[in-house]
């Protein structure tokens, strides 16, 4: 058997795949991952879908012309020819145009998983707690050998030296990521005096992150009994992960700064406080003193026997009051009035009846003397309640009882 | 008690004073909470003394892994 050189190698691959009239100009339909538009203006790309992927490559001339500005799960259709590139070697795509053809398979997911999570109430503000002011120890999900890592030590030293921190290293992209973050996260949550969490990482590609979009992962911080700060890739970069956490960090080093208290700053503040309570106490007591001070300058302590004299003139005035009440026309009315109502009282003929007397009547006149009347008479007494006939027996008059 | 509890309890207590209502007796009660209040924190804030503890449970640290370190923003 013939020795080949790799060159050799290349060249027949070359060969054979130039020879592949299906591969001179292919559609190809997938979605966009990995995108790196290098300084050159060269563009590169891998084109997947659930089974395969391909490396791709669109040059700078070729690039310009693209309308819109493509990137990670984009999904697009590619229109190029399929070569091997012998330098790098790799078979790869040389598109000659690029089209977006909507959201991607692994967008689409990442929203249904949103929007069911987001119905269970999982994201809700009200769920939000808030953050400790001072930690006792604060928990860090993160890789132990991270920029991330290092961002984070590096914000808490320069806030509070003191600060205890707690590191539970998890892989953060790759297989099983996911479910290395859930357990660190657990371990931290159960740890003695962790008050607060940080889980991130730090920057990178769209597939980087996504373990930070994974569902057990999102519920994990949901329901994690301590307070979750995430700080996932940079500023632009948003994951299920930080719709859950209790607050969302742009980046790990802003995490560290939500979480970690500036130390000097509490310490200024523990001094105010301590100020103030002093000075409350004595203004307090300065008060008092002046109130005291206040009250012994009015004239009742300075001249005791005022009092006596104002009540004495209080009395007088009153007794002038009354005099010249009596003298005006407001008591002389007062008067005339009740004696008048006494003597109506005295008119009402019923008056007498109601004490006992009675009112004696003939041919509907009143009788005032017993010498209107002779033995015969029928008369009529009238008494309060009702009246009785009666006829006249005798007379007597006064002079002749006596 | 919590750093955070004592030292909301703590400004409480100095609002109350600086707002005067008591009587001499409550005020000085309050005074002396306050007094105990800022030292509990004086002690929580200076008893930290900055470890760093690793909880290890997975087999991790031997992956190198690309994190974003290369990325020039911060």
């Amino acid at each position: 058997m013939e020795i080949l050189s790799v060159g050799d190698v290349a060249r027949v691959l070359s060969g054979v795949l130039e020879a592949e009239p299906r591969l001179r100009l292919v559609c190809v339909r997938g979605e966009l991952g990995s995108v790196k538009a290098h300084p050159s203006g060269h563009f590169y790309f891998t084109l997947k879908d659930e089974s395969a992927q391909i490396r791709g490559v669109m040059f700078r001339s070729r690039f310009r012309n693209v309308a819109f500005s493509p990137k990670d799960g984009d999904m697009v259709l590619v229109t190029g020819q399929v070569a091997f590139y012998q330098a790098g070697g790799q078979v790869q795509i040389y598109a000659e145009e690029l089209e977006q053809l909507g959201l991607g398979a692994q967008l689409m997911r990442l929203k249904e998983i949103k929007a069911r999570l987001e119905a269970e109430g999982l994201f809700r503000p009200e769920r939000k707690r808030a953050l400790p002011l001072l930690p006792r120890k604060v928990g860090i999900v993160t890789s132990s050998s991270g920029a991330a890592l290092r961002d984070i030590l590096q914000i808490a030293r320069r806030r509070h030296p003191g600060q205890d921190l707690v590191l539970a290293p998890a892989r953060v992209q790759g297989q099983g990521a996911a479910a290395e973050v859930v357990r660190a996260l657990r371990r931290l949550a159960a740890h003695p005096g962790v008050d607060v969490i940080i889980v991130g990482r730090g920057g990178g590609s769209q597939e980087d992150l996504d373990a930070f979009n994974d569902e057990a992962l999102v519920r994990a911080v949901a329901a994690c009994p301590v307070p979750v700060v995430s700080a996932v890739g940079h500023e632009t970069d948003i994951t299920l992960v930080d719709f859950a956490a209790d607050q969302r960090a742009p980046t790990p080093s802003a995490a560290a700064e939500l979480v970690v208290p500036v130390q000097r700053e509490l310490a200024l503040r523990l001094w105010e406080l301590r100020q103030r309570l002093g000075q409350g106490l004595r203004r307090s007591a300065e008060r008092r003193r002046d109130r005291l001070a206040a009250a012994l300058q009015r004239w009742p302590m300075r001249r005791p026997q005022e009092i006596l004299l104002r009540r004495r003139e209080q009395v007088q005035a009153a007794t002038r009051l009354l005099g010249h009440l009596g003298r005006s026309g407001a008591l002389r009315r007062r008067a005339r009035l009740q004696a008048a109502q006494g003597r109506l009282g005295g008119l009402d003929p019923r008056g007498p009846l109601r004490r006992g007397y009675a009112l004696v009547m003939r041919d509907g006149h009143g009788i005032t003397a017993a010498g209107q009347l002779r033995p015969g008479d029928r008369i009529d007494v009238q008494l309060a309640d009702g009246q009785a006939s009666a006829l006249v027996d005798r007379i007597e008059t006064e002079e002749e009882v006596r | 008690m919590k750093f955070e509890e004592a030292v909301g309890r703590l400004e409480a207590i100095v609002q109350r004073l600086e707002a005067g209502g008591d009587d001499l007796e409550a005020q000085l009660r309050l005074f002396e909470e306050g007094v105990a209040l800022s030292r509990s924190c004086e002690e929580i804030l200076g008893a930290a003394e900055g470890r760093i503890e690793e909880l290890l449970g997975d087999a991790t640290g031997d992956v190198p892994e690309d994190l974003g370190s290369e990325d020039p923003r911060p």
